[in-house]
């Protein structure tokens, strides 16, 4: 657990130290004080199991669990008529197909509302169990977590 | 309080849905076809998306399962997200109250209809949840509602989470055939008697899509109980709310009512605590109440 203060320092940590900006998939990035959103080029894995050729990363913190929260969408892009190329959600009737098989279990994924959109999250529930709530290493539970929740499966 | 909770348990909507004319096979006269259906106020709506259906399969133009996955319902235009049960739906949504029943001209025959539309297209709409698992689908949903306001209510979801395989069935099947005492003996479980926080959803009058979850503690730091006009207070703009209104399974709230008292015999099928607020500008044109 981290209270929103801890949460958005650590964050901001997180987005100064790059390491999804540089990353070569990345296609492109917002920040704000508590939402980091990423975008990704799919990997194989994901694009032969979806379909969908770009994922989209959104950090956010729950005050009800009081927990870093990521939030995910898939997108496909194809060519419309005239000619644009457009990004359009992807829907898949189970989003676990999206990890590895030995992470499959680990997580729970569902769509929910969210900022006036749909996006698929990964329950908070169990999170404390996943990274561990030791207060000693409380400075780095975000990295932590990134590594767990992200890392695993982009 | 046991009658309220099996008033609130036994509460129905009469619901009128016309089916979306894209579904119907054309006829001379193009006119509409509606299904009438009492829905218990605690459940979701989409869980009768097949029944409505299967009510008028011989008007469809297409087979059923081609059409169960991409459908929705709409109120004057507007989504009605399923995730949210068809009670607080209703009382967001509609201005068909009554001040009382000596408002009623002819108390034998007054029934309330809520007009509602199947709607069918391959585009959702931003705010749907799509349902392509079924009711299995809609049960994980709820039971992630449960582990959250499990959360809120004790500080860990373990309650829930260490629930038996049967109790859980149990426990969705109580929503599903309506047996409020499975549904009271499980949810008793998960429910402590001194909670932390009070799992509580805001509603606002009119608008289907916005929905806020605030942390409420039980008891605030002056060690009183938290009541309904001091979350009112701490989540709202309380000078549009003055004259307004707060609604909860169809019954407008006295404010200083305590919050667990009013969470314990109102809670929603989902756990939560539905309240629908109607804030002063709203109020003239929503009276009835």
């Amino acid at each position: 657990m981290l209270s929103l203060e801890e949460y958005k320092t650590q964050l901001s940590q997180l987005y100064q130290s790059k390491v999804f900006q540089a990353r070569s998939d990345c296609i492109t990035f917002n920040f704000s004080t508590i939402i980091f959103t990423i975008y990704f080029k799919a990997n194989n894995r994901i694009l032969d199991a979806t379909g969908a050729s770009v994922v989209i990363l959104r950090i956010e913190y729950s005050e009800i669990y009081r927990e870093p929260t990521l939030y995910i969408q898939l997108q496909h892009e194809f060519t419309d008529v005239s000619g644009l190329l457009v990004t359009k959600l992807c829907i898949v009737p189970d989003m676990g197909v999206i990890l590895p098989k030995p992470v499959q279990s680990i997580f729970v994924i569902e769509p929910e509302q969210c900022d006036g959109a749909i996006w698929w999250c990964f329950h908070q529930c169990n999170t404390k169990y996943i990274i561990g709530d030791n207060q000693s290493y409380k400075d780095t539970y975000l990295e932590r977590w990134v590594s767990s929740y992200i890392y695993s499966w982009v | 309080m046991d009658e309220i909770k099996r008033l609130v348990w036994k509460g129905t909507l009469n619901v009128q849905i016309e089916i979306d004319k894209s579904l119907i096979i054309a006829t001379d006269n193009n006119k509409s076809l509606y299904v009438n259906i009492r829905i218990p106020r605690e459940t979701y709506i989409s869980l009768f998306t097949e029944s409505i259906l299967r009510g008028v399969k011989d008007h469809l133009r297409k087979d059923l399962s081609e059409i169960i996955t991409n459908v929705w319902f709409e109120s004057d235009g507007k989504l009605l997200l399923w995730n949210i049960p068809i009670g607080a739906l209703y009382d967001i949504t509609s201005n068909l109250r009554i001040e009382s029943m000596d408002s009623i001209s002819d108390k034998d025959t007054f029934i309330q209809i809520w007009k509602i539309k199947l709607v069918y297209g391959k585009e959702f709409p931003a705010m749907h949840i799509p349902i392509i698992n079924g009711d299995s689908q809609i049960q994980k949903y709820w039971m992630h509602q449960w582990k959250q306001s499990c959360f809120i209510l004790n500080g860990s979801s373990k309650r829930v989470m260490s629930l038996h395989m049967n109790d859980t069935q149990l426990f969705w099947n109580s929503v599903l055939n309506r047996t409020p005492d499975s549904f009271e003996q499980i949810s008793s479980k998960v429910i402590p008697k001194s909670p932390r926080n009070i799992p509580v959803v805001l509603h606002t009058k009119g608008q289907t899509d916005s929905l806020y979850h605030p942390v409420v503690p039980n008891v605030n730091n002056e060690g009183k109980n938290t009541t309904l006009r001091r979350l009112l207070d701490d989540f709202c703009d309380y000078n549009k709310f003055e004259n307004g209104t707060v609604v909860s399974q169809g019954i407008c709230l006295p404010l200083d009512l305590d919050l667990h008292f009013l969470y314990s015999v109102f809670f929603s099928c989902d756990g939560f605590l539905h309240l629908t607020i109607t804030y002063s500008q709203d109020f003239t044109h929503d009276k009835g109440c």
